[in-house]
């Protein structure tokens, strides 16, 4: 008997006696055994076996395992086993730990694929916009689809598209037949990008381009789809893109005239994923 | 009173005999042995307080609180858990998580990361072979060339990638003098085949499609093989759907016309890989 207190028996005899309930510091426990922190140390409870502090409940009610002075509310040192949780599959919230061991709620948002833009299979492009190349100047659209998105992460952001393009004739409207082989092609070029990007506004992400022949009376004039699908690491910022379509003719006597954005099927669909 | 004065002679003799102490119990098992009176989550088997407040508590139901003198759980902690020395892994399937209330709960990694449900195998997608022809602006469709269907038992971002080989560009007679310089059309198509009820998309609308002009006036000329591809994310709802792959073939004349094979090479793909929406 050694720590011998008189102070903690007599309470034990009288809680035993009137309650049959054990009061540590306290003349009215209201459980089988309730400890009052004297506030005399930093601890109201530990539990020890010969070698190390296995339990500790410190006045500030932080609790230990192995851990002697927790800093956390449960802090721990080993491996944690929780058995029988159950499953769910919509939660969004995923426990995540740092190098200390501190966990903390990090949303699937900053984890898995989001949608940015489109990603809804239907048209993108609901405006039209025709375009005239002759004599090796190429022809551009202007504001035909412009999508602005803001990344609060670094983060893969991918891109894909496709515009279609019909109505291929010569640049006076008539039908082409001079077999020349002329352009009609879709790209997508930075629009506005965040102060200090290694992209430039009017650079392209991603360019595509179909060789168009033709010598006979008779031809297919639509539709076709230059398309594209590509990644980039992007830091945070807002970033502005354009879908522009483009015809191109080096003669300058039929030329090219093409229409862009009377597909139902022009698409452009961003999706990113924080890089981890 | 009897009962009690035996629990007291029963916990000072422990606390003699074999130095263990019994708190309602006169068999100690451990150097503390609690043993609770009630079995239900109003009544406690242990209390720690500080002065001012309930630090840690053991209901009678076995529910341990931290910081929470009615744990809901059978551990409720109110404030910041730290769990230092856990192993790592690079297998475990289950995360984590926790719902609005902190309630933690095991998500599967199959509901949160990208899945592969078609292909994304790096083999021939297409085993059969489909010759069409077109003539006089009426185009010609592949039947049933490639049809997969696929089960989503969540929304979820589906993207569909493809690449169909045309070879055997030709007049529609099988002629091989494809020599009359139009500009004919060839192409694929992603279209929905079935669809769950409720859905905004309609059979055979198109997902993403593609088309190559193909003309020719040499009489020497390469008829094959041409790649069409395309590759599109779409968020979907749950449910199942099933998708064709579909060639097509157009010819404004209606002398020549086209003809051409899809499927016959070994390098078509057809992937459908999909991530739950979160």
């Amino acid at each position: 008997m050694r720590n011998f207190n008189w102070y903690f028996i007599i309470s034990m005899i009288n809680s035993c006696f009137l309650y049959s309930q054990i009061g540590i510091n306290t003349a009215h426990p209201s459980a089988m055994l309730d400890v009052v922190s004297s506030g005399n140390t930093t601890k109201a409870l530990r539990i020890n076996n010969s070698n190390f502090e296995m339990f500790t409940i410190s006045n500030n009610g932080n609790v230990g395992i192995n851990v002697p002075n927790p800093t956390a509310q449960l802090h721990t040192s080993g491996n944690i086993r929780l058995s029988g949780l159950g499953i769910n599959t919509i939660n969004t919230g995923v426990i995540t730990n740092d190098l200390s061991g501190n966990f903390a709620i990090r949303s699937t948002s900053t984890l898995v694929p989001q949608i940015i833009a489109g990603a809804n299979g239907t048209d993108a492009v609901s405006a039209i916009q025709t375009l005239s190349s002759t004599s090796g100047i190429p022809s551009y659209t202007n504001n035909l689809l412009t999508r602005t998105f803001t990344i609060t992460q670094t983060s893969m952001v991918n891109f894909s598209y496709q515009l279609g393009i019909d109505n291929i004739v010569s640049s006076s409207g008539t039908n082409l037949t001079d077999g020349a082989s002329k352009q009609i092609g879709a790209r997508l070029t930075w629009k506005a990008v965040p102060s200090g990007s290694s992209f430039t506004v009017n650079g392209i992400l991603y360019t595509d381009a179909v060789a168009f022949m033709n010598s006979s009376p008779n031809y297919i004039k639509g539709f076709y789809y230059p398309k594209g699908n590509c990644s980039f690491v992007l830091p945070p910022g807002t970033y502005s893109v354009e879908l522009k379509g483009y015809v191109y003719a080096y003669d300058n006597v039929q030329g090219i005239r093409a229409t862009f954005g009377n597909s139902p099927y022009d698409r452009l669909d961003i999706t990113a994923i924080p890089v981890q | 009173m009897s009962k009690k004065l035996t629990a007291l002679i029963f916990f000072i003799y422990s606390n003699f005999i074999f130095s263990q102490v019994g708190i309602n119990t006169a068999t100690p098992s451990a150097a503390l042995d609690i043993v609770s009176k009630g079995s239900n989550y109003a009544t406690k088997a242990l209390e720690v307080n500080s002065a001012s407040q309930e630090l840690f508590t053991v209901l009678d139901n076995g529910n341990v609180g931290i910081g929470v003198s009615n744990p809901s759980t059978q551990l409720h902690t109110t404030g910041t858990v730290r769990m230092q020395g856990l192993g790592n892994t690079a297998s475990n399937t289950k995360v984590l998580t926790a719902d609005a209330i902190g309630n933690v709960t095991t998500r599967s990694t199959s509901t949160l990361l990208p899945q592969v449900f078609i292909g994304a195998n790096g083999l021939d997608a297409v085993t059969t072979t489909q010759t069409i022809s077109s003539i006089n602006n009426i185009p010609t469709y592949t039947t049933g060339l490639l049809v997969k269907s696929f089960t989503l038992s969540q929304a979820s971002i589906v993207t569909f990638s493809y690449s169909l080989g045309v070879m055997d560009v030709m007049g529609s007679s099988g002629s091989s003098t494809f020599i009359d310089g139009a500009a004919k059309q060839i192409g694929t198509n992603l279209i929905w085949k079935s669809l769950p009820n409720g859905s905004s998309f309609s059979t055979n609308g198109i997902i993403c499609t593609s088309a190559l002009p193909f003309s020719n006036i040499g009489s020497n000329y390469v008829s094959g093989t041409f790649y069409l591809s395309n590759s599109c994310p779409i968020l979907l709802p749950a449910g199942t759907y099933s998708v064709e792959l579909q060639g097509f073939v157009n010819a404004s004349d209606n002398n020549l016309g086209i003809r051409a094979s899809f499927g016959s090479n070994s390098n078509d793909r057809f992937d459908i890989t999909a991530t739950t929406a979160q």
